[in-house]
């Protein structure tokens, strides 16, 4: 088991990782989404620091079931890209809610790798761009942070991981250019 | 259940016949180095296909080299993940020997000889996972490794799994080695022991041995000699080592008999022994041992404890019990 201050550290990248995937969308977002969002980030930080007690299954069926049905009544669909969206930050909202073991952790990073590429899916501007590739790296060293096991020799997150997707880059782009592309959608 | 621990065992034989046994500091090259990806390893494949199939439904370049750069990534990793494990030496590094029903500690001692540190190395047993190391560049690290036990007698490490989930636990590489090494459990001191018998010759009368009561006078100093016993005053007058003689004849020197332990079987009898030496060599009283075939002279000390315990736990052990 962690000690509490290693805990709400992991914690806290993890936060600000979702954080800054979710930014991009907040435009978009319906507000109460962003709000649930962001309230949901902050009091778990609360409760990590306080040592709260992490609401139960049966609370948390409640606030997805509610999510859920908040995102029919305000995109009229959970598929689609808007409903999609919206449905997917409010499952890492809730996912937050229940985050104890490294393993959720990981989840959380997942699914903000992803709000990433919805980022894209909405614009594909320079300035999307500017604003996406330092989250993926803020997410990448936050997986790095949360990942580890021992206490021993501490790692620079940002350092470290900028060297691995510094390797990663060229590769990346052999991909990018020789991987065929399907036309049309499926 | 059955089937992975099957699949298990026979893994672990396959690995064993290909690599063999182990002798001295080892190397972990390319050869004994595995390496598969986690469920959380799988669970990011399946997330990069899942982007892979939204950027190109949407036809985004974007989504798609981001789809890529993340799969690359997860290569690097891979690569990353590997590395943190070549070229590590493991050697041995001494045992603990424990009493039956403690744990026994087989130390390792890992050695990075590279340019990069080494991050989170676990080492396991079949049964135990000793706390992860990290090791900087260039430097050392001593693991614990605990094997428990319930008898007296040896116990044998043939089997050690070095592993590593760095960076990102999408992927675990592992190395096995099977050393030889065995570790003597010396028995359980019995909770509740009699006095020993009384020495033979206790009242025995004039009997002069070298005791700790009486100050008798001056000797040379050999080497063996009790530090505390050194006449240092004596030395700084004359720049000589002399060593304090004492004489006691209060005390007689009790050598433990195994005919003389009581209880109803070998066990609980050598389980007496091994009280009565630890309480001897705890109130710093010398002491002896015998056993049928065995018999070891009077001394006092720690070196003397281990010489007595180590009798009792190998008294009528045949094989090595596996741990």
């Amino acid at each position: 088991m962690l000690e509490p201050g290693e805990q709400f550290r992991r914690l806290s990248w993890t936060t600000a990782g979702l954080v800054a995937a979710l930014a991009p969308h907040m435009a978009h977002l319906r507000v109460w989404v962003t709000g649930f969002v962001l309230a949901a980030c902050v009091w778990r930080l609360l409760a990590e620091r306080r040592g709260w007690r992490l609401p139960g299954v049966a609370l948390r069926t409640a606030i997805a079931l509610g999510a859920t049905g908040g995102v029919i009544a305000s995109y009229s669909t959970i598929t689609g890209l808007d409903g999609g969206t919206a449905l997917l930050a409010l499952m890492a909202a809730l996912k937050l809610l229940e985050t104890r073991a490294p393993r959720d952790h990981v989840v959380l990073i997942f699914i903000g790798w992803f709000l990433c590429l919805a980022a894209f899916l909405y614009a594909q501007d320079i300035r999307t761009v500017a604003f996406v590739v330092p989250t993926v790296w803020l997410l990448a060293a936050a997986l790095l942070e949360v990942a580890r096991r021992g206490h021993g020799l501490a790692l620079s997150p940002f350092r470290a991981t900028g060297a691995m997707l510094v390797k990663a880059l060229p590769l990346a782009l052999v991909l990018f250019l020789f991987f065929p592309r399907i036309a049309g959608s499926f | 259940m059955r089937l992975t621990g099957f699949l298990r065992q026979r893994v672990r034989n396959w690995i064993r016949r290909r690599q063999g046994p182990d002798r001295g500091p080892v190397t972990l090259r390319r050869g004994r180095i595995y390496i598969l990806p986690t469920s959380l390893g799988v669970a990011f494949g399946l997330m990069l296909f899942a982007m892979l199939l939204g950027s190109l439904n949407y036809a985004n370049n974007l989504g798609l080299g981001l789809t890529f750069l993340l799969a690359s990534l997860g290569l690097v990793t891979m690569q990353a993940c590997h590395r943190n494990l070549e070229t590590l030496i493991v050697s041995e590094a001494g045992t603990e020997s424990p009493f039956a029903g403690q744990e026994a500690i087989f130390q390792l001692a890992f050695s990075n000889p590279g340019r990069a540190a080494r991050c989170d190395l676990e080492a396991a047993t079949t049964a135990m996972a000793a706390d992860p190391v990290s090791i900087a560049a260039g430097g050392e690290a001593t693991v614990n490794l605990r094997v428990a036990t319930r008898r007296r007698g040896w116990v044998l490490l043939d089997r050690i799994e070095i592993t590593t989930r760095f960076p990102y636990g999408l992927f675990r590489a592992w190395a096995v080695l099977h050393p030889h090494r065995r570790c003597l459990v010396y028995p359980r001191p019995a909770d509740t022991a009699p006095p020993p018998p009384p020495a033979p010759g206790a009242s025995g009368a004039g009997a002069m041995r070298r005791g700790d009561d009486d100050f008798a006078g001056l000797k040379d100093y050999h080497p063996g000699d009790a530090p505390r016993h050194i006449a240092w005053k004596a030395y700084a007058k004359g720049g000589e080592l002399l060593v304090k003689q004492f004489s006691g004849a209060a005390e007689p020197v009790p050598i433990f008999d195994l005919a003389q332990a009581p209880g109803p079987d070998l066990e609980s009898r050598l389980s007496v022994l091994a009280r009565w030496i630890v309480d001897a060599e705890a109130r710093g009283k010398t002491f002896g041992l015998r056993l049928p075939g065995l018999e070891i002279p009077p001394q006092p000390g720690r070196q003397q404890r281990r010489r007595c315990l180590a009798a009792l736990a190998e008294y009528q052990t045949v094989e090595p019990v596996d741990a």
